[in-house]
């Protein structure tokens, strides 16, 4: 339950085991690479042609992988599904089997297979696209009945095709008739509200045609060539579009062929996004003549394990360790047990604890438990969201962290069912509808008098913040800072704790009441003395005593009140959740059969509803409280997460990860 | 005597009123109010959030499970509004409130209708700000989900004394 010590490891071997050494390191995943310089030391390495060239190379692979995820995905014909896209799938294997991802596919093949047909989608589209805007050309010159290529005209005649508002055809007609009377207007159809026609006219009247046409704003047509007529035409185009249609769902066909591939594309996305992390990780080793030096920091199992592993490779292996030296700043390890280890993400969500810090993972466990419990708050919700998960855990295919995720929730849920029995809450069901013995169960009633709850959600923040405060003093003191650790802290646990356990001896008749003002005075002007001895003049002494003085009974006065938000979420889930035991009551009367269908409907609907919004405040609400109100009494953070050289991946499970 | 009855039925309706309202008609706006604002707030908060949120999604579906969270942030507010109405059902004896009472009623829920509304539509500005803080650095989700969590808290104080007036009432 605390922060691991770590050591600085050393292993030196020669250059021709050092894919080995790295390949073996990055298996059993116990040293934290650091870059290596000192004086004993050449420049820092740098990559060999062959080395650079296979980071180029992996590079060149993870372009072509996501080039065909991707296409993949564009012509996917059915889109995800919302929980597809929630929960990506995960691919369970060995570490060997993922070493060897790169021989289930030949990549350069799919990837020249796949840009061809990529290609071919693009062409096709682009004729479709042509297609069919000859098409709705055509749809309007069907009753041309002249080939398209004698539109253009012959030697002594033009013809032209134009296009004019219906309103102004009879204009036209009449301007024609009367500028250039060697023309002929011919009406071949309407669209809309415009007429097509089909000009023709003596060469010679060209200029007096153009100028009619300029003054009664019209569109020139552009109809395409060909020896066919626009009907023969039209039908020839359909066909053809009908063709490339018949084309491409083959072509999509083939490219659903290759959807098979997109689980091994994906690890071996993976794989080559390690195998370049390696390969760059040996910029950070230190280089001589004939050996490369890798530094970094392990824990004492990983020095043990790291040696048992270098020794199998070979004797010329060394490995050293060593205590961290003056100056060091060793990266943080949090090991804790068994139970605890699930809640670590939550403290690295925040940030890492320095070196001088304790590591406060197992009071999140217990308050994140409660503070979550608190949030669901119902009897009926905690046992099935506890199934629901650990069903999900087990028969799942899950990342290392949602796996983590679920479990805290598990712990959550149980606690919840707690809560619930003892505010009467069971799927929202009102207490007056329970059987006796669950309303004998009820202690707080959250509805008809919800102040003592209130009273114990706030009760339970304030031991959270003075089990943070302990924290503070016991990092002071371990640190040497004895009086801020008696005064900053000390006093103020002393005013809190001393005052309760007053409180509760005199409502005991141990004491009396006076006894409780007495310990409260003490504390006061203790706290009103000494808070302020940061300052350095007289004054700024005592009346920095009474601000912080001040600002501390506030500022925990503010952050006890903020923990009666456990009670407010806990009211929502059950507030909804009867409020959906009414709705369903109500659609039930609606009709005989359909009515209880409906009801069965909007109990199933509704009370899904209710647990996955209330899941999502029930995670971030606790978080906060551990975040703001606790973290704030003493955490500093600031420490770099002990990330060894490994297998990192987000789609593969290794399932034998870290054995040697 | 019918005539007399009715009389002074009506005069007894007379009494309980409060400003021409009864007490159960003030009672249910008080709980209307406190829903309307707090489910207004909400709604915008969310839209504000989810705005942003869209942007970030296009460039990276696979953020959508971050994301959430921050995006359903301001949608407590309005739960917190809906408790406030169904406690008003649940807390008095809506036909027999006096006029008096039920205007107490109403403005005990004030708090919630205004001060639910107003922290829901900037506590979704926050959260918008904080997606862009996690759409550039993912690891830092921890800390940019407790940004907009700040600023519920006056929420969660307005729900606390609305409740406390309340018992107070009763």
């Amino acid at each position: 339950m605390a922060v691991e010590p770590v050591k600085k490891i050393t292993v030196i071997a020669y250059k021709r085991y050092q894919n080995q050494v790295v390949d073996a390191l990055a298996r059993i995943g116990t040293v934290h690479v650091e870059r290596v310089t000192g004086p004993d030391m050449l420049p820092p390495k740098e990559l060999t042609e062959e080395e650079a060239q296979a980071s180029r190379m992996c590079s060149f692979g993870v372009s072509q992988v996501e080039f065909l995820l991707g296409f993949m995905k564009e012509y996917q014909r059915e889109k995800s599904g919302f929980l597809s896209t929630m929960i990506k799938e995960k691919y369970p294997m060995t570490a060997d089997e993922f070493m060897r991802s790169w021989e289930r596919v030949d990549l350069d093949k799919i990837y020249e297979e796949c840009s061809d047909l990529g290609q071919r989608l693009i062409d096709q589209r682009d004729q479709k696209e042509r297609l069919r805007q000859e098409s709705d050309e055509l749809e309007r010159w069907t009753g041309l009945g002249v080939p398209l290529d004698e539109v253009g005209g012959g030697a002594t005649f033009g013809v032209m095709p134009v296009r004019i508002a219906a309103s102004d055809l009879e204009a036209l007609t009449g301007e024609l008739g009367a500028r250039a009377p060697e023309s002929d207007l011919e009406v071949v159809g309407e669209d809309g509200g415009n007429v097509n026609c089909f000009l023709i006219y003596h060469l010679g009247a060209e200029e007096d045609v153009t100028s009619v046409l300029s003054g009664c704003g019209h569109d020139t047509v552009s109809l395409p060539k060909g020896p066919l007529e626009p009907d023969r035409r039209l039908e020839q185009v359909r066909a053809e579009l009908e063709e490339i249609g018949s084309e491409h769902e083959e072509v999509l066909d083939q490219v659903d062929g290759y959807r098979e591939h997109i689980g091994v594309l994906e690890v071996l996305k993976e794989y080559l996004v390690n195998q370049r992390t390696k390969v760059e990780t040996m910029t950070s080793f230190g280089n001589t003549r004939s050996t490369v030096v890798i530094e970094g920091w392990a824990t004492e199992e990983g020095i043990e394990k790291t040696r048992e592993r270098m020794g199998k490779l070979s004797d010329e292996i060394e490995v050293e360790a060593s205590e961290p030296e003056e100056g060091d700043r060793p990266p943080v390890s949090l090991r804790n047990g068994k139970w605890i280890r699930p809640f670590e993400f939550l403290t690295r969500l925040y940030g890492v604890p320095n070196n001088r810090e304790y590591d406060p993972t197992w009071l999140i466990a217990i308050s994140f438990t409660v503070f979550f419990g608190f949030c669901i708050g119902d009897a009926g919700y905690g046992p099935v969201i506890l199934i629901a998960f650990l069903l999900m855990r087990k028969y799942m295919p899950l990342g290392e962290n949602i796996k983590n995720l679920l479990l805290v929730m598990c712990y959550g849920s149980a606690c919840a069912l707690v809560v619930g029995v003892i505010t009467g809450s069971y799927f929202g069901i009102e207490t007056k509808y329970l059987p006796q013995f669950m309303q004998s169960a009820v202690v707080f009633d959250a509805l008809e008098d919800p102040l003592p709850l209130m009273g114990v959600c706030m009760g339970l923040g304030l031991i959270h913040m003075l089990s943070g405060t302990v924290v503070e003093f016991h990092d002071n003191w371990k640190a040497g800072n004895v009086a801020d650790a008696l005064i900053d802290q000390g006093l103020t646990l002393f005013f809190f704790i001393g005052t309760i356990a007053a409180a509760v001896l005199a409502i005991a008749g141990v004491i009396p009441v006076t006894v409780i003002y007495l310990v409260a005075g003490v504390a006061l002007l203790g706290m009103i003395v000494l808070l302020g001895h940061g300052a350095k003049s007289v004054p700024g002494k005592a009346f920095g005593g009474l601000y912080e003085t001040y600002n501390t009974l506030v500022g925990w006065l503010g952050d006890t009140v903020s923990y009666v938000r456990l009670f407010a979420l806990g009211l929502a889930t059950f507030v909804i959740g009867s409020v959906i035991n009414t709705m369903s009551g109500m659609v039930r009367g609606m009709a005989p059969v359909i009515g209880i269908l409906m009801m069965l409907l909007v109990l199933l609907v509704g009370h899904t509803f209710n647990v996955v919004i209330n899941l999502l405040g029930a995670f971030v609400h606790p978080l906060r409280l551990e975040y703001v109100e606790f973290f704030g009494k003493f955490y500093e953070d600031g420490g770099r997460d002990f990330k060894p050289l490994q297998v990192e991946s987000k789609t593969v499970i290794i399932e034998d990860k870290g054995s040697s | 005597m019918v005539g007399a009855l009715a009389a002074a039925g009506t005069d007894a309706l007379q009494a309980s009123t409060c400003a021409g309202l009864t007490g159960w008609q003030w009672a249910i706006l008080g709980a209307a109010l406190a829903f309307v604002g707090g489910g207004m707030g909400s709604a915008m908060g969310i839209t504000y959030a989810s705005n942003v949120a869209s942007g970030v999604l296009v460039e990276d579906p696979d953020k959508f499970g971050s994301l959430l969270p921050l995006i359903a942030i301001p949608g407590t507010q309005g739960i917190y509004g809906l408790i406030t109405a169904i406690l008003v059902t649940f807390q008095f004896d809506l036909p027999k409130l006096s006029g008096q009472t039920g205007m107490m009623v109403f403005f005990a829920c004030l708090p919630v209708a205004f001060v639910c509304f107003i922290s829901a539509v900037f506590q979704g500005l926050t959260s918008a700000s904080a997606i862009g803080m996690v759409a550039r650095r993912t690891e830092e989700l921890g800390k940019a989900l407790v940004l907009p969590a700040l600023v519920e808290t006056y929420a969660v104080f307005s729900l606390i004394l609305t409740i406390f007036l309340f018992t107070k009432i009763k």
